[in-house]
């Protein structure tokens, strides 16, 4: 592997690179002092900008004319109900989607090979799973999933995601030994605790290797 | 509008740091890099509807940082610098100085900011064609089609003021 950017230093970061393109990334860099160096460079400063961020300025929101008071209000009551709508089992590698809504599309690490998954798809413990979101607009995401024996584990604790085509989740599922079916399921929220949610949901089948 | 500061907010959490590192880079200096730091994210802010998705949240940032930080010298005539600071970084080597450094700096000011962009994606950062496409948005054939053509810039600028 040749030397790499600092560009996909940064998106190694922030978990946007392709599994495979990640670890050759990162054994890439075990070898190479100036990747390395570059390496640890964007490490430290991620890790002491994490400590203490500087503050960040934006402008201050703006008071609320009192006319808008009563809007507002009724707005927020409406928004505390959660709406989920459109349910949908096999429509192609995202699983069910609202047309033109948010949509979850995954890929599945096997034995080194990357693909990109599909509704159903079969796996086997061990594999790795990395979500993906395509939206027209920021929100918040969770990913939860309910297991062949039943078991429901959240996938991805509530999190910011940007807008844009397959965007990747920043880490990877690893899965474990229950078989079955696992039903996965995204809820695409426009507020970080309800608002307006969506969701969407595949579906995979563990088999034993 | 809370949404977006939210997201805007998030993101900093996120990627402040490396927009202040690539901002550190180009610019030389941690005290001008966190000037261009916040600018980036005011403008998400003011503007974060134009990010359309066609590039990843790091690629977005990663641009507009450039961008931040190239207009932030553009006035300073401190390109010069710029390619100091950066050949010395990738080279481990001494910055130019004297006949070598005024060329350069006659060059890289002849430049358009487009053309400058470029010159820093190809000859500092070292970005391969697909990740300047990233960048840029366009094709990795229309990136060495324009860099074809900077090359030749340059070297009818290099002959002209050599």
């Amino acid at each position: 592997m040749t030397c790499i950017s600092e560009l996909a230093i940064d998106r190694l970061l922030a978990g946007e690179l392709p599994l495979l393109e990640a670890t050759a990334a990162r054994e890439h860099s075990a070898r190479c002092g100036r990747c390395g160096g570059l390496l640890d460079d964007a490490l430290t400063m991620q890790s002491v900008f994490a400590a203490d961020p500087p503050p960040l300025r934006l402008p201050a929101l703006r008071p609320r004319r009192r006319y808008l008071a009563y809007a507002a209000g009724a707005l927020a009551a409406a928004a505390t109900v959660v709406l989920f709508v459109g349910r949908r089992s096999d429509d192609g590698p995202g699983g069910e989607r609202t047309k033109g809504g948010p949509r979850v599309s995954f890929f599945v690490a096997h034995d080194g090979h990357v693909r990109h998954g599909v509704t159903g798809d079969h796996v086997v413990p061990g594999d790795r799973i990395e979500i993906a979101t395509t939206s027209r607009a920021p929100g918040w995401l969770t990913v939860v999933s309910v297991d062949g024996a039943g078991m429901r584990s959240v996938y991805v604790p509530t999190r910011a995601y940007a807008a844009g085509t397959e965007q990747i989740v920043p880490f990877a599922i690893e899965l474990d030994a229950t078989l079955g079916l696992e039903t996965v399921t995204a809820t695409f929220c426009t507020q970080p605790a309800g608002g307006e949610c969506t969701t969407d949901q595949f579906t995979l089948h563990k088999e034993a290797r | 509008m809370t949404d977006r500061r939210q997201w805007v907010e998030h993101l900093y959490r996120t990627h402040g740091h490396a927009v202040l590192r690539r901002a550190r880079r180009l610019l030389g200096n941690l005290d001008d890099a966190h000037d261009v730091m916040q600018d980036v994210f005011l403008a998400l802010h003011k503007n974060g509807d134009k990010f359309a998705g066609r590039s990843s949240v790091t690629t977005y940032l990663y641009s507009m940082a450039t961008h931040a930080s190239l207009n932030r010298i553009r006035n300073g005539q401190t390109r010069t610098r710029l390619v100091a600071i950066e050949a010395s970084a990738r080279t481990g080597v001494a910055p130019p100085t004297g006949a070598m450094r005024t060329l350069a700096h006659q060059i890289l000011e002849a430049l358009t900011d487009e053309e400058a962009e470029l010159a820093v994606y190809l000859y500092c950062d070292e970005l391969t064609h697909p990740e300047i496409a990233s960048l840029l948005g366009c094709t990795p054939r229309q990136v060495g089609e324009r860099a074809r053509k900077l090359g030749e810039r340059i070297d009818r600028i290099g002959e002209r003021v050599a």
